[in-house]
């Protein structure tokens, strides 16, 4: 449980999303990373069927917490859940309502480096694949503004140009929040991103 | 996570489990009530009972067409300070069925990291009323029993609570007995009801049918 950095990266021209994930897979292991299992991240929203609430839920299940969910709404307040979130939520079905096309997630490999840990997922929703997300995480440290330096020097080693030049809006906004939230915001971000993307082309 | 006075409410399995809860409640007036700690005391497990003092704020969620409503009750210990706030999804109460012994209930209990009232807010909850109960927990093998006061807080906002100002509402203690066991599962009434009887006749444990309460006033 550490700093964490969460991005969609950017497959190269002329490649497909599997040529792409092994493209950043060797240059995880060239580096000297050493492969540590799977990983899932997954996100379902919900929507309300009284039209005056426009908010949207987002609820995240991240295999890195396995007992703990996290609820969250845009811009408004989180929570962090015990693993019976979903079966409440489901009781409020006359209200609450799952989105259509709400289920995301990033799924892959989960690679140690160190006291860093490199995740690289495919997004995919349904049967589709949506892109590639990338997140590093610096396990020793719990303050993100005290390691970010560190943080980019990996980024660079590991996604050279596509590295963040500052720090990400999520983190810069309340840099004293829990990590676990940050790490689940920026995947709610993220997720948002690529849904709009795959809207638009 | 490594503190040692974490307790996780729930494990990572049996999360979509669908659970039901069997319970019958009476009432105790304050006079008598050593007499039933007494008897609790006689049949319950050889545990020492646990005091607790809890808040529980109760929200409404109206639903879009339809003149129910969900009810949610957001609960917190205000002795152990460290145990979590929790959120309770609190079905509507089956009474009127004469073949089952007690009464059912649906009943979801979820673990949160801090104070709900935001969330529930912009789920579209509406804050009813807050009230602390103050009681005793014995437990039974599957059984739990409550004894608690009901005591009211004048300020119903988190700013204004205050432990030491709590007022009794009224003269006379809250029993219940309820046994939580998977649907369909009827066990545990025949459970729930025979206890009720080795308490009787200090407290009445009987069904009730809550619409009718609600209807009277």
């Amino acid at each position: 449980m550490g700093v964490t950095y969460v991005s969609q990266w950017n497959i190269p021209e002329g490649k497909n999303i599997q040529q792409g994930v092994e493209e950043l897979q060797n240059k995880a292991e060239k580096l000297g990373a050493k492969k540590c299992g799977l990983f899932v991240v997954e996100c379902e929203s919900f929507h309300s069927t009284n039209a005056q609430n426009l908010k949207t839920l987002h609820t995240i299940h991240n295999s890195e917490y396995p007992a703990s969910r996290f609820a969250c709404f845009e811009d408004g307040s989180f929570l962090v859940t015990d693993v019976m979130l979903g079966t409440f939520l489901s009781k409020l079905r006359s209200v609450w309502q799952p989105k259509k096309g709400g289920k995301i997630e990033s799924k892959g490999q989960r690679y140690e480096f160190g006291d860093f840990i490199i995740k690289i997922g495919i997004v995919s929703m349904g049967p589709s694949t949506k892109g590639i997300a990338l997140e590093l995480e610096y396990a020793p440290c719990r303050f993100p503004l005290d390691c970010w330096e560190l943080m980019t020097e990996m980024l660079h080693e590991l996604i050279d140009d596509q590295a963040p030049a500052s720090l990400p809006q999520v983190i810069a906004q309340k840099p004293d929040a829990n990590l676990a939230e940050l790490t689940a915001l920026q995947y709610i971000r993220l997720f948002n991103n690529l849904r709009k993307a795959s809207m638009n082309r | 996570m490594n503190d040692a006075s974490y307790h996780p409410l729930s494990a990572d399995s049996a999360s979509n489990v669908n659970l039901q809860e069997f319970f019958l409640q009476g009432s105790v007036l304050d006079g008598s009530i050593d007499k039933l700690f007494g008897r609790l005391q006689g049949i319950c497990d050889n545990v020492k009972p646990e005091m607790f003092t809890d808040r529980e704020r109760t929200y409404y969620l109206s639903t879009p067409g339809l003149t129910t409503s969900v009810m949610v009750k957001a609960c917190k210990s205000v002795i152990q300070p460290s145990a979590p706030w929790q959120i309770k999804y609190i079905g509507n109460i089956e009474a009127a069925d004469h073949t089952k012994p007690a009464m059912i209930r649906s009943n979801v209990t979820v673990a949160v990291s801090q104070d709900p009232s935001q969330f529930l807010e912009e789920l579209g909850f509406i804050l009813r009323y807050e009230v602390v109960l103050r009681g005793q927990f014995y437990r039974k093998g599957n059984l739990k029993v409550t004894v608690a006061k009901l005591l009211l807080n004048s300020g119903i906002a988190a700013s204004t609570f205050d432990a030491t100002k709590l007022e009794a509402a009224n003269t006379s203690h809250l029993v219940e007995i309820s046994a939580l066991s998977l649907m369909r599962d009827d066990g545990a009434a025949e459970e729930v009801r025979h206890f009720a009887q080795l308490l009787a006749p200090i407290a009445m444990m009987e069904k009730v049918d809550h619409r009718r309460i609600q209807m009277h006033q």
